[in-house]
């Protein structure tokens, strides 16, 4: 039978860590690492809803006759109030399914930025990834564009650990000559042996390492997959530790990839943050063409998974201590069409509302309301907030760095703060 | 039968001479290797020239990079096919090398390349996988589950003695990419349609299988081209039909184009069959848009009677932008070079590409065995730079190796790794270049997966597996010949200090407790083979150029 590597760093040693400032010990053998107190350190969740989410939906607009008339189907009558709490609308309510998202609104913690997205859109689905990605829509192949969180990292937190995405691989992170981590599953993040000849097993892997540390003279593409490997390798004793060590706060759905995914980022958060300033996750399926459905079907289904992940991790936030140093950004390629299609379902669209969220966050809606003509005049919502504004402020105001360095695109809608954080 | 209609005769399209003066305009712009090129150009052009032979190509200077010439190659050695299998075959199996050296890589080309089209031994074995106890008589097989598909095209690809055959469906599966997990069970009876048809008649003519695949009911269902009707287009195959099949992304047409094509697209709606529990497409008039369309500047139908898709599939085909350059040509040019030759193809090759497949009416197999023979496929700088998809990693392993594993084992390893065939990521298809590359999937589950193999001794063992025979050379009798062989077979490049650490390891023995004895390996010793040999390879897929070809 196959059984994980012994980790080198015992569960013993790592608990003797923990309880002596272990988070620093173990952070102080990276290079690179800042030597800021781990418990100090804050944080950024960006979630990715691939697809392109149907925003009018996600956060219906009240009292606007021309939601109704445009989606005779898929409107949704009796969204979730959001009158209570300092950050109180009656313009606005949330989807039937996100009863989450509509406590932390009344707890002040969700803000919503409407009208977002960056200037002369485009409704390819990989292109606006592209853009959402580099932080840059000059470009339309992406592939020799760096990703705005390598370039974070280039210049704020450059190791292997600087920023990291779980169960979502996402160009955001690639390029710059560095090397993050892209996990698919943390649970699955070891190594298995030949269970006949353990000691072979030691040894195949001490000598794969050996061969990967001396290899310097292959092809870029030999290069970059020998930094993959070696990122298993180099990482793997400390991820295994931080999740052998793991104490559930709060139950996560684990038949679910996206629950799973915040539960990794959980168990990483616990053990020290090992020196983690970005993480990055996501749901796919957003791509609602048809059968959308109101409230029920599949775009509740996406609303389901996406609120169910968020209570979770937003209450495990709050029962370790971090809820104030964690950040959340949700958002996707595009918003969709203003009017439902004859499939049941609606068509890319090009402004979006983004989340953000967090203990820190000045909850409230950001950007101008909707208004009837924005959705009857318009196919789909206007653009007016630069997302890259959004993303700004949350490095500029949460993580303390300054952002103009990573978004240079002389493309992006400038506009006056928007006081997020 | 399933959504696949037969289409007229092919369209001659007046390019060719308009392609072949801008394609040489442009090649003589082009920056030639491109600024990220792995490799220097001047490396490649030594390499490409050394290997010339003196034949004559279209350049100015003896010494050039070949790595866009189209021209034959004057002979191919051993390294060459070796080149041509892993990119090509998924990789290399012990005999095929001096297999096509023998016939000639010519005349194997043309092997290859002759498809049958009525099942094979194989293809009925494989489809045992696609039929539950549950089936009704007479529908044995029709009722697949995703995994049931993914399970049987894995085994395609294991079994096809024409590894080839497999690796065309499987570019056609990333071209035109449809996810089986979206169609129901009702309807996923056309994915395994879909997927033979691909893997039947890749080598035919673009127009025919692009026209084929629009009208395909997975795609139609997939694309929502199912849901596309008159009262309200869906606009999602439109958009796709352009940017991801045909022209690239805001490439010659425009967001009125897009809405007047899903327009064009209307007519095709699904019919359930209560006798069999079978869905199917039919064109279906009454939902198909009245009144002219006008995409791309072209005014298209108001015939009820059939649908709009051959015109706009031959208003496509002909379609060029304001410079007059043939953008489907050079777009398919383009996809076929960053599957077959690099992660960066310069323009001078995919323009020469898509002069290639104008002078062959977009024929894919005639092309591809101009491609296979040229100069430009065996450059230096071509060679061992491409990342390797997950999937060709998995299934070239088990056909090199002759190791095999439980289709729930290939499921998982092949699911985490998101490189299922029937499930690409999206419709875009599975990543390109670099974007490949992931820690979990390189570093942690490709080398769990090989575990996975190289443990199952006892199944494989009572099945008859001789792995000497499949992995040592006949005649070896110490552990460097053998070092040596393994490598070539999986395509690892080893220097010397890397061949005596391997060598190292066959010849010492590790205890549980991690004692280490001497052990002079004996190729002949089967335990010395289920230890070392086994473990070699683990070792050997580590190597960064197990995941390049």
């Amino acid at each position: 039978m196959d059984k994980l590597v012994t980790p080198m760093v015992s569960r013993r040693d790592f608990l003797r860590f923990a309880g002596a400032g272990a988070a620093t010990l173990a952070l102080s053998q990276l290079p690179g690492v800042a030597r800021a107190a781990a418990d100090d350190r804050k944080f950024v969740v960006m979630i990715n809803l691939e697809g392109g989410n149907d925003s009018l939906n996600t956060l219906v607009p009240l009292n606007l006759d021309a939601y109704h008339d445009r989606r005779p189907a898929l409107g949704i009558d009796t969204p979730l109030d959001l009158t209570t709490g300092v950050a109180a609308s009656s313009s606005y309510g949330l989807h039937p399914e996100m009863t989450a998202l509509q406590a932390l609104h009344a707890e002040g913690s969700l803000a919503f930025v409407q009208k977002a997205g960056y200037p002369n859109a485009n409704r390819s689905h990989f292109t606006s990834r592209d853009v959402f990605h580099t932080g840059d829509s000059s470009v339309l192949n992406a592939n020799r564009q760096s990703g705005w969180i390598a370039r974070y990292a280039k210049l704020y937190n450059d190791h292997t650990l600087g920023c990291i995405s779980i169960g979502h691989t996402a160009k955001a992170l690639q390029g710059e000559g560095i090397n993050l981590l892209q996990a698919g599953d943390l649970n699955s993040f070891s190594y298995n042996v030949d269970g006949r000849y353990p000691g072979e097993s030691q040894r195949r892997q001490a000598l794969a390492r050996q061969m990967l540390a001396r290899y310097n003279t292959g092809a870029a593409s030999s290069l970059a997959i020998r930094n993959a490997i070696q990122l298993g390798h180099d990482n793997i004793d400390l991820i295994r530790g931080a999740l052998d060590n793991y104490v559930p706060n709060v139950e996560y759905a684990s038949e679910a990839k996206f629950s799973r995914s915040l539960e990794g980022i959980a168990q990483l958060i616990q053990a020290g943050g090992l020196g983690t300033d970005i993480y990055y996750t996501g749901i796919g399926g957003f791509d609602t063409h048809s059968s959308q459905g109101a409230t029920s079907g599949k775009h509740a289904s996406l609303m389901f998974e996406l609120n169910r992940g968020i209570e979770a991790f937003a209450n495990d936030m709050k029962a370790q201590g971090k809820w104030n140093d964690c950040v959340i950004v949700v958002f996707s390629e595009f918003g969709r069409r203003n009017f439902e299609n004859g499939s049941g379902g609606t068509d890319h669209g090009d402004g979006q509302t983004m989340m953000v969220l967090g203990g820190a966050v000045n909850g409230g809606s950001y950007g101008s309301d909707l208004s009837n003509a924005d959705i009857r005049e318009n196919d789909s919502m206007p653009m007016e907030v630069d997302f890259r504004s959004v993303f700004s402020e949350v490095v500029e105001n949460h993580l303390g760095h300054a952002a103009d360095a990573i978004f240079t695109d002389t493309n992006r809608l400038s506009h006056p703060a928007l006081g997020l954080l | 039968m399933p959504g696949i209609q037969v289409v007229g005769s092919r369209r001659t399209t007046g390019f060719s001479l308009a392609v072949t003066l801008i394609a040489l305009t442009l090649s003589a712009c082009s920056g030639g290797g491109g600024e990220e090129s792995a490799v220097p150009s001047a490396a490649a052009g030594n390499g490409g020239g050394a290997e010339n032979g003196g034949m004559s190509v279209v350049v100015t200077s003896p010494a050039t990079d070949l790595s866009g010439s189209l021209t034959p190659r004057s002979s191919y050695s051993a390294d060459d096919i070796r080149h041509f299998l892993a990119r090509t075959h998924f990789g290399v199996v012990a005999g095929k090398t001096e297999q096509v050296m023998n016939s000639g890589l010519d005349v194997y080309i043309d092997q290859m390349m002759t498809i049958p089209q009525s099942p094979q031994a194989f293809e009925t074995d494989a489809a045992v996988l696609l039929a539950d106890e549950s089936d009704p008589a007479g529908l044995e097989g029709r009722f697949p589950s995703s995994s049931d598909i993914s399970s049987w095209n894995v085994q395609l690809m294991i079994d096809n003695p024409n590894a080839f055959q497999e690796v065309i469906g499987m570019f056609w599966q990333d071209y035109f990419g449809v996810d089986t997990t979206t169609l129901n069970s009702s309807e996923r009876h056309m994915m395994v349609d879909y997927i033979n048809y691909l893997r039947r008649n890749g080598l035919g003519s673009f127009r025919d299988i692009f026209l084929d695949v629009s009208r395909h009911g997975a795609m139609l269902v997939f694309l929502n081209g199912a849901n596309n009707n008159k009262f309200a287009p869906n606009e999602n195959y439109a958009r796709e039909f352009w940017e991801l099949f045909s022209l690239g992304v805001d490439n010659g047409y425009s967001e009125t184009d897009i809405i007047e094509g899903a327009r064009a697209f209307t007519g095709w709606r699904r019919s359930f069959d209560a006798e069999t529990g079978l869905t199917h497409l039919l064109f279906d008039p009454e939902t198909k848009a009245v009144g002219s369309k006008f995409p791309l500047s072209t005014v298209v139908g108001h015939n009820l009677d059939q649908d709009d898709y051959e015109q706009m599939v031959d208003l496509t085909l002909s379609h060029s932008d304001d410079n007059g350059r043939d953008l489907v040509a050079e777009y398919l040019a383009g996809k076929l070079a960053l599957y077959f030759v690099s992660d960066d193809p310069d323009t001078e090759l995919v323009s020469a590409l898509a002069i290639e497949l104008r002078r062959n009416d977009l024929n894919i197999g005639a092309t591809l065995k101009t491609l296979f023979l040229s100069e430009a496929f065996y450059a230096t700088s071509h060679r061992e730079t491409m990342v390797r998809n997950f999937y060709e990693q998995a299934i070239g392993l088990i056909r090199t190796t002759g190791m095999t594993e439980s289709h729930w084992i290939y499921r998982r390893y092949l699911g985490s790794m998101d490189s299922l065939p029937g499930q690409p990521p999206s419709v875009e298809g599975w990543p390109e270049g670099s974007n490949k590359i992931t820690a979990q999937s390189n570093g942690i589950e490709m080398p769990n997966f090989v575990n996975e193999l190289l443990t199952n001794r006892s199944n494989q063992e009572t099945e008859g597996y001789d792995i000497a025979a499949a992995l040592q050379p006949a005649d070896a009798n110490s552990p460097e010949p053998v070092v040596d062989h393994l490598a070539n077979l999986l395509g690892v490049v080893l220097d010397d200090t890397e061949r005596s650490m391997m060598v190292d390891f066959m010849n010492v023995h590790i205890g549980s407790d991690g004692e280490e004895t001497p052990l002079n390996y004996t190729p002949q010793n089967t335990d010395h083979q289920s230890r070392k040999l086994r473990n070699l390879l683990w070792i050997m897929t580590q190597h960064p150029t197990f995941h390049t070809k």
